[in-house]
């Protein structure tokens, strides 16, 4: 299947507070075609640096690619005039993120808001009508009740997972070849989370969408996802299908996330009885302004050795489509 | 040990320039259960279903607008404040504003242990609130040297453990938990969840659990009530209520946990 977009060894930084953080680093991951593809990481690991970062909208003055490429169909984004991006950024690429309600613009109404989109995006020769049937269209694929409702609604009298379908609609007004959803449903309780991910699930296969879908939810990736990458501190450690990710996890710092979750404990047998306990990871996430020298998971790691301290590992496939960034693992 | 009677909380709404109340809120309608001691009891339920509303009656936060809530056989309403405080304490889900970023640990702990000691003379008292304050710290699993810090020098769950030990200065017998580790990682998450059964187990405490993940409270509870709209739906042990729920807004609440199982892909 052709490789619609291809990051090569991107490393981007930050600047925060007189320090330099290492956000992304030596980064590379390829999205096919038609694929939903997830990133999987906890708070500093990068996953939403990366994705910032394809659609070039991290501020300057906050932080900066220093090397590697995008590349869209081929094309470098990185090398891009700012004029060619925008027709790429929201047009051919689109992205969502995990609060709607800071993403829409709280005084103007949801046609105005959609309308903006499509006249961005080359729809301006419209007529009012023609506009308002477009607007209805975009509402009915999101699944959207009384679209006509909804359209002279402003983004406060709707309800948070109407917020995201609205965000959706945006996002996908121009018919977009990628879509990058960035933690959709981690501010949404869990009926809605799940409407909202089948929506995605049904709006990908329809349109014939790549979907980059970032989370630090296992769950909504066993759903959703066809391809994994897990990221921490800034770069990605394992990658694989989802199957083997959850069947076959082989960096120890996978292994460790999904045997702590609590949903993967059976229920205690009596009610009130000693419960065991979580295999928990110990220790904590590495302040991305002082990373530790080697693998950057070695302070926590089970399987640590005096070889994993000096040079960060590469990653290696271990088993066909299974690659690993630790030299201790093993098929 | 605790017994919440029909329990309500209104919140008026209020019109125009007189504000004239034209409607209320039913934020709580007539709730009723009961904590055993040593039990984990949870509220599970989507937003503004009313659990935090409770959650926060129970404490004392908010006054309830009819029904009453019984602490052992007493009404907790005619307790004063240090009186309930000695009893139930709270930990909050947001480890960031949950601590005050001007004070120290040593004084964010030790300002609730120096309540509980009450003791009059000043050396002795400072001495004995220091050594409790680190006894504390190293039961929830912090370096004991900490106490001249701030808040904004340790991570989410380092916060969480210092709220958690803020919650136990006051030796309560209940402790409400509210969301907490909803704002965590999830390496950090198990680390907490543990604490606090290990904290149940060793002192004897029962928790009221708030939680709108159900896998955590499948995982840390003994019984739960899921409430919707401000009315409790459904109740029973976990098992029960997990395995074989009757209610459909319980059915449709479990079905919607993402499950690990991946044949569902295609």
């Amino acid at each position: 299947m052709e490789k619609i977009l291809e990051v090569k060894n991107l490393s981007v930084e930050f600047y925060k507070g007189g320090k330099v953080i290492q956000a992304l680093r030596d980064t590379s991951l390829t999205l096919k075609r038609n694929e939903v593809l997830s990133i999987v990481g906890e708070s500093g690991c990068g996953k939403s640096t990366l994705a910032l970062s394809i659609l070039k909208l991290i501020p300057e003055k906050e932080g900066r690619v220093i090397s590697g490429e995008i590349l869209f169909k081929g094309e470098d984004l990185l090398r891009l005039s700012d004029e060619k991006l925008l027709q790429i950024r929201g047009d051919r690429i689109s992205i969502i993120f995990q609060d709607p309600f800071t993403s829409l613009n709280p005084v103007f109404k949801i046609s105005k808001q959609i309308a903006e989109s499509l006249i961005l995006h080359k729809k301006e020769n419209l007529s009012t009508h023609q506009m308002e049937k477009e607007i209805i269209e975009l509402l009915e694929l999101v699944k959207l009740p009384k679209p006509k409702d909804t359209m002279l609604s402003y983004p406060h009298q709707l309800s948070g997972g109407m917020q995201q379908r609205v965000m959706i609609a945006i996002a996908l007004s121009s018919n977009p070849e990628i879509l990058i959803a960035d933690e959709p449903t981690t501010a949404l309780d869990v009926t809605i989370q799940k409407e909202i991910l089948n929506l995605l699930t049904e709006l990908q296969k329809k349109l014939g969408l790549s979907v980059v879908l970032i989370t630090h939810d296992f769950g909504i990736v066993a759903q959703t996802c066809q391809r994994v990458s897990v990221m921490y501190a800034g770069i990605i450690v394992e990658e694989a299908s989802t199957s083997e990710i959850f069947h076959n996890p082989l960096h120890p710092y996978t292994k460790g996330l999904l045997e702590s979750l609590p949903s993967r404990e059976e229920l205690p047998s009596s009610s009130q009885g000693k419960k065991r306990r979580l295999k928990a990871i110990p220790g904590q996430v590495p302040d991305p302004s002082n990373l530790p020298s080697g693998c950057k998971f070695n302070p926590r790691c089970p399987k640590v050795i005096e070889d994993c301290k000096p040079e960060e590992p590469r990653l290696r496939e271990i088993v066909k489509n299974h690659w690993v960034r630790c030299i201790r693992a093993v098929y | 040990m605790l017994k919440v009677d029909n329990l309500k909380k209104y919140f008026p709404v209020e019109r125009g320039v007189f504000r004239r109340v034209i409607d209320y809120v039913r934020a709580v309608d007539g709730i009723s259960f009961e904590i055993k001691k040593g039990e984990v009891f949870a509220l599970v339920g989507e937003s503004g279903c009313g659990k935090t509303t409770t959650a926060k009656m129970i404490v004392g936060l908010f006054e309830p607008t009819d029904g009453e809530i019984f602490f052992h056989g007493k009404d907790i309403s005619l307790l004063k404040r240090k009186e309930l405080a000695r009893k139930i304490q709270i930990i909050f889900q947001d480890p960031f504003a949950s601590l005050n970023p001007r004070l120290t640990i040593g004084t964010i702990v030790g300002e609730a242990v120096k309540h509980r000691l009450e003791a009059t003379d000043e050396k002795v008292k400072n001495k004995k609130i220091k050594k409790e304050t680190r006894e504390l710290l190293n039961r929830v699993g912090l370096p004991v040297n900490i106490l001249n810090e701030y808040p904004h020098q340790f991570s989410g769950g380092q916060r969480q453990r210092i709220g958690i030990a803020r919650a136990l200065a006051m030796q309560p017998e209940l402790i409400v938990a509210d969301e907490p580790v909803s704002s965590l990682d999830i390496s950090v998450q198990a680390q907490i969840l543990n604490l606090l059964l290990d904290l149940r187990d060793s002192l004897e405490l029962s928790y009221l659990l708030i939680a709108h993940d159900l896998n955590v409270v499948r995982f840390l509870a003994d019984r739960v009530a899921v409430m919707y709209q401000g009315k409790i739906v459904e109740r029973g042990s976990v098992r029960n209520v997990y395995e074989d729920p009757l209610h459909p807004y319980t059915k449709k609440l479990l079905e919607a946990i993402p499950t690990l199982e991946t044949e569902t892909i295609k």
